[in-house]
């Protein structure tokens, strides 16, 4: 069965992505997360919460993360209504708030520029390519898109359908330009040397592939993204896509 | 409903727009930027206020000194009715129908639906982004204040704090309403007319120690004519220059101002054909470069 590719833009002057594994700090990511994606295209297709997971598993839906403009983080302390239960949540409980520090993302030169994330889908439904497709193509949306949390509104910029060139080779090292699956790199195999000339800076996060239906935690992998050039050099297992957008050609590995 | 796109600007002098409870209460700073941040949920606040100055029932709100209202009592109340073990979906109409804020903003309910859980949570229609400082921003020099508020019952002294303020901050805000959300929160045409309202009216009326001073300069409202398209963040084709001086740090008050929406009004005019209405207020003091020109008849807001 043929795969059908997409990709988009994803851009907005803040975002949050709740780090799963976080204590009462909100901890942010620094891009979104395969969950955090899935859940946007089910949101713009207006499939509600709790009905997407089968049909956005990744067994038919996978996606990659380009982090094009590399994230700054601040910290600001919110001040939440503080609730034992539901019954406190219009500020009736003792005590009315509870201070929570809160990680948010912004590009290095906020707010002259905002966050730049690209995305790249490949789905097997060709009925749900199709949907999705139309949608980010004319900006028609159900739910609207936030990153990662409801207050931080965002846009959508369609780059189209890309042209799939031969896998690359697996033999050989790769640059990727996208957030890379540890699972998906040969062991030992990443490239700490400088890249044109600019020494590398990883950083590795760990992330929730998908939800299972009923709401299911998936498998959590570690990933691992770069900061100053936005590109992995490293042999991998998993497959390599070489897609053509324009005149443009990007390494795409599918998280 | 169709969905709709809100800038709204306004200015804080001399005062503090929002502060962080975990730095003295200093005003919310993206520091390497010099920029000013307001939270969303600070605006929320100054619309929730306004409405229920204004008569209207709140669902999230501070109970009277000494009483204490839960939130299924509150439900039972709005209700009128004794007792809500079990609610039907006619009983949700009912209360949508009196809560302003349920409906705009959304809220999580203590309510048992036969066959839901515990509680039932709206998400609000109506989204802020947080705001930001269109121009760099400078605190200025904090001074030790008593108050008269103790730490602990019983004690007789104030507690000490910090005041910090900001010189000048020009704050820009983007809003939207989605216009297929709005009909899980049954959010009518009367309560964005009344956002409208509040965004402009509401701030100068909140006059407490640390925010007197602020002031609004600019709302526009952008209703597209579907429940589907937006264009983003409006706020990326507005620029800020100083005027009357050329130093970032002399930028003192609105006659330092110079907004520029040039950028904007060509983007609403590519996008002529999916805009139904643009609502637009602005404030005497504001020098604004670029007119939305040929408004049509009620687009401007007079209240």
């Amino acid at each position: 069965m043929n795969s059908h590719f997409l990709a988009f833009d994803w851009k907005g002057f803040m975002a949050h992505f709740r780090q799963f594994d976080a204590n009462s700090s909100a901890l942010s990511y620094s891009f979104p997360p395969p969950t955090v994606v899935a859940g946007m295209l089910a949101g713009v297709l207006g499939i509600e919460k709790d009905e997407y997971y089968e049909r956005f598993n990744r067994s038919n839906l996978q996606i990659a993360v380009q982090i094009v403009t590399p994230p700054r983080k601040l910290v600001q302390t919110l001040n939440y209504i503080f609730a034992k239960s539901a019954n406190d949540l219009n500020m009736s409980g003792d005590n009315l708030h509870t201070q929570i520090p809160a990680e948010l993302l912004v590009a290095p030169s906020f707010p002259r520029a905002p966050l730049h994330y690209r995305i790249f889908i490949k789905i097997a439904e060709a009925a749900l390519a199709g949907e999705l497709e139309e949608a980010l193509r004319q900006s028609k949306f159900r739910y609207l898109p936030y990153l990662g949390s409801a207050p931080f509104t965002s846009w959508i910029e369609w780059l189209g359908v890309p042209e799939t060139i031969e896998p690359a080779a697996s033999t050989e090292p790769v640059i990727v330009d996208t957030v890379a699956p540890l699972p998906a790199l040969e062991l030992r195999s990443l490239r700490m040397e400088p890249l044109d000339g600019i020494l590398p800076a990883f950083f590795r996060e760990h992330v929730r592939r998908d939800f299972l239906p009923g709401r299911e935690p998936g498998e959590v992998i570690d990933v691992v993204w770069e900061k100053n050039r936005g590109k992995i050099q490293a042999q991998f297992k998993a497959p390599v896509y070489r897609l053509r957008l324009g005149q443009q050609v990007c390494h795409v590995v599918f998280m | 409903m169709n969905n709709s796109e809100i800038l709204f600007v306004y200015d804080a002098h001399m005062c503090n727009p929002n502060g962080d409870p975990d730095e003295e209460n200093r005003p919310r700073m993206d520091n390497p930027t010099q920029t000013n941040l307001v939270s969303d949920v600070r605006l929320k606040r100054y619309i929730r206020d306004y409405l229920q100055e204004n008569g209207h029932e709140l669902y999230v709100q501070k109970g009277e000194a000494g009483k204490t209202v839960n939130a299924s009592e509150r439900i039972q109340a709005a209700l009128g009715q004794k007792k809500a073990a079990k609610l039907g979906d006619e009983d949700l109409q009912t209360l949508l129908n009196k809560l302003i804020d349920v409906r705009l903003f959304g809220a999580t309910m203590p309510i048992k639906l036969e066959g839901k859980g515990q509680s039932i949570a709206f998400t609000g229609p109506v989204q802020f982004n947080w705001g930001y400082s269109l121009n760099r921003v400078y605190l200025l020099d904090t001074k030790s204040i008593t108050s008269h508020f103790s730490s602990e019952a019983g004690k007789e002294q104030g507690t000490i704090g910090k005041d910090y303020r900001v010189k000048y901050s020009l704050i820009a805000f983007h809003g939207i309403i989605s216009g297929y959300n709005a009909k899980n929160t049954g959010l009518k045409k009367e309560d964005v007319a009344l956002l409208d309202q509040a965004l402009v009216k509401a701030i100068p009326l909140h006059a407490t120690r640390s925010k007197v001073g602020q002031e609004p300069r600019l709302y526009i409202r952008v209703e597209y004519n579907s429940d589907s398209f937006v264009l983003g963040d409006l706020r990326k084709w507005v620029k800020f220059s100083p005027q009357g001086t050329n130093k970032d740090d002399e930028v003192f008050s609105v006659q330092n101002v110079k907004l520029d929406i040039t950028s904007l009004v060509e983007k609403l005019q590519e996008h002529k054909a999916k805009i139904q209405q643009v609502k637009f207020w602005k404030d005497g003091a504001l020098s604004l470069v670029g007119a939305l020109d040929a408004l049509p008849n009620g687009s401007l807001l007079t209240f």
